[in-house]
């Protein structure tokens, strides 16, 4: 355990001088300030707006920090041959993922904390100072509930970084795929949503068994979506909340063993 | 040779800034997307997606003084698209009903509408623009009765609601109704533009409700309709008929309803 928590740490401090991450936290942080700002081009519900952004913002902050360091720092770790200071030390490949998932997951939830902070503080003032004829309650709960699925959602898409990693040492690839599995995994309760409504009526049988291929196989990341509950305010079914999150965990675990079992049959030379 | 490249590049960018202009009709009616497409490509930004198209359809209904039938049909496209990727977001229905109908688009008014009952079945305003859609453009007064006692039994809902629901058979009303039905439409905006366009609606329909009103009395003195609206200034029942906001001039129709030759268009 201990060699896997020192792994994770010095992927945190690897992640946190990386001036990248400063960047994209800034650059998020002021578009969580100017969220209110920007909301008040729109008509109506202005805060339903800044939420809009806000929650978005950090979504955007984690997909990044999740996808781009998960397989920037494990090609970095294969390109420049630091992991032969890991492997040639009495740490088992697997220990190494887990290391690194765990680093990184810390270091992906603290980056959404902080977002998820100034976002909290930008939406009291605008609550507390907006003019609309009516003002809305805000379900902070549930946005504390959809800040805990990101952050799950977030663990569940490092594994898929990590997954395409450990079979490819081009950090460009591995994105790249990594990329296309978050495209898919956020539309597919859209794509299902679609062949279920009368667009649907014209799609070819063929077609629509492949989709309920990849409806098995893909991450469903809609589950751990909970973006629409906290703004609207939408009733909460706690079996589909628990069951969601069984299957985040489930998922993640899944990814991370395959890629365990990858890493140890490569070849590092 | 540093500093006068820089001083070329700053007069040039700042002189093609002062030539190039934006139209802003172009921009926004420029061609909207696919639902479902638009749906895929945002995946979970979706809200954010609609959140633009509604701004998008917000600032052309301000900006425009009139509409041709392809620039109402963008309008209600426009909206429909924001409904279909956030269907809990309230403020397109809000829009569509209380812009397109007046636009002549009742059919796709109550496409986005009837939709939203499904997903906001809490909001009484939802039921009750469909109410009125049925009533003041559809003279449908069963119809419109059903969707206002439906408003009617939803949180918050006005105490008019029910009354208005049971006074629905009485003749005459429709344009008090509208005018009742603009002024709580009018609460719901901060939008000076959109507020601006209600307001020269609402003092419109005032005007005809004034010359309806002078038109009872009439009837009420002679027994029977005046053949023309001067006969209410020759009769001293009035002093002068209204203008109406949007350049037409009213006129009594033949069952002695008050109209204008703009259609309040």
């Amino acid at each position: 355990m201990g060699k896997i928590i020192s792994i994770a740490k010095v992927t945190f401090k690897e992640g946190i001088r990386e001036r990248v991450f400063l960047g994209v936290l800034i650059f998020v942080g002021l578009l969580l300030i100017g969220s209110g700002f920007l909301a008040d081009l729109s008509i109506g519900d202005i805060l339903k707006v800044t939420q809009d952004i806000g929650l978005s913002g950090l979504s955007l902050l984690g997909l990044f920090v999740a996808l781009f360091l998960s397989t920037h720092l494990i090609a970095k770790d294969l390109d420049k041959k630091t992991i032969y200071l890991v492997v040639s030390k009495p740490i088992a490949r697997w220990q190494y993922i887990l290391g690194k998932f765990l680093g990184l997951s810390f270091l992906t939830i603290f980056a959404i904390f902080v977002g998820f902070i100034v976002f909290l503080i930008t939406l009291f003032y605008f609550w507390k100072t907006a003019k609309i004829y009516h003002v809305p309650q805000i379900a902070w709960g549930k946005h504390l509930l959809a800040f805990v699925y990101l952050n799950l959602k977030m663990c569940l898409l490092i594994a898929v970084g990590i997954f395409f990693s450990s079979f490819t040492s081009s950090a460009l690839v591995a994105f790249s795929f990594s990329l296309l599995i978050y495209f898919i995994g956020a539309n597919l309760q859209n794509v299902k949503m679609i062949l279920e409504s009368k667009v649907g009526e014209n799609i070819t049988p063929i077609l629509k068994s492949l989709f309920k291929l990849a409806y098995w196989l893909f991450p469903n990341l809609s589950l751990l979506d909970l973006k629409a509950i906290a703004v609207h305010n939408l009733p909460l079914n706690i079996g589909n909340l628990g069951l969601s999150l069984l299957y985040g965990l489930a998922y993640t675990a899944l990814l991370l063993l395959f890629a365990s079992f990858i890493f140890d049959r490569r070849e590092l030379n | 040779m540093r500093c006068l490249i820089g001083l070329i590049c700053l007069f040039l960018s700042a002189w093609i800034n002062t030539k190039v202009e934006w139209n802003l009709k172009e921009w926004t009616t420029s061609p909207l997307p696919r639902p479902e497409s638009a749906l895929l490509l945002s995946a979970e930004f979706s809200p954010l997606s609609s959140d633009y198209f509604l701004m998008k359809a917000a600032i052309f209904y301000s900006g425009m003084a009139k509409f041709k039938k392809t620039e109402s049909l963008w309008l209600s496209k426009a909206l429909y698209l924001a409904s279909y990727l956030d269907p809990y977001y309230f403020e397109p229905y809000w829009m569509a009903g209380v812009s397109l109908p007046w636009e002549g688009r009742l059919q796709e008014a109550k496409k986005i509408l009837k939709r939203g009952l499904n997903y906001l079945n809490n909001r009484w305003e939802i039921p009750f623009y469909l109410g009125f859609i049925s009533f003041y453009f559809e003279h449908d007064n069963k119809v419109a009765a059903n969707y206002f006692l439906m408003a009617s039994k939803l949180p918050n809902a006005p105490t008019y609601l029910p009354l208005l629901a049971s006074r629905l058979a009485v003749k005459g009303r429709e344009t008090r109704i509208a005018i009742a039905f603009l002024q709580e439409q009018l609460k719901m905006t901060k939008e000076k533009k959109i507020k601006s366009r209600l307001k020269k609606r609402l003092k419109a329909l005032q005007a005809i409700a004034f010359l309806e009103r002078a038109v009872e009395r009439y009837k009420e003195i002679y027994g029977h309709l005046p053949l023309e609206l001067n006969s209410l200034i020759k009769q001293n029942i009035i002093s002068a008929i209204p203008e109406d906001p949007y350049g037409g001039s009213f006129y009594l129709t033949e069952d002695g309803r008050i109209w204008s030759t703009s259609n309040l268009r």
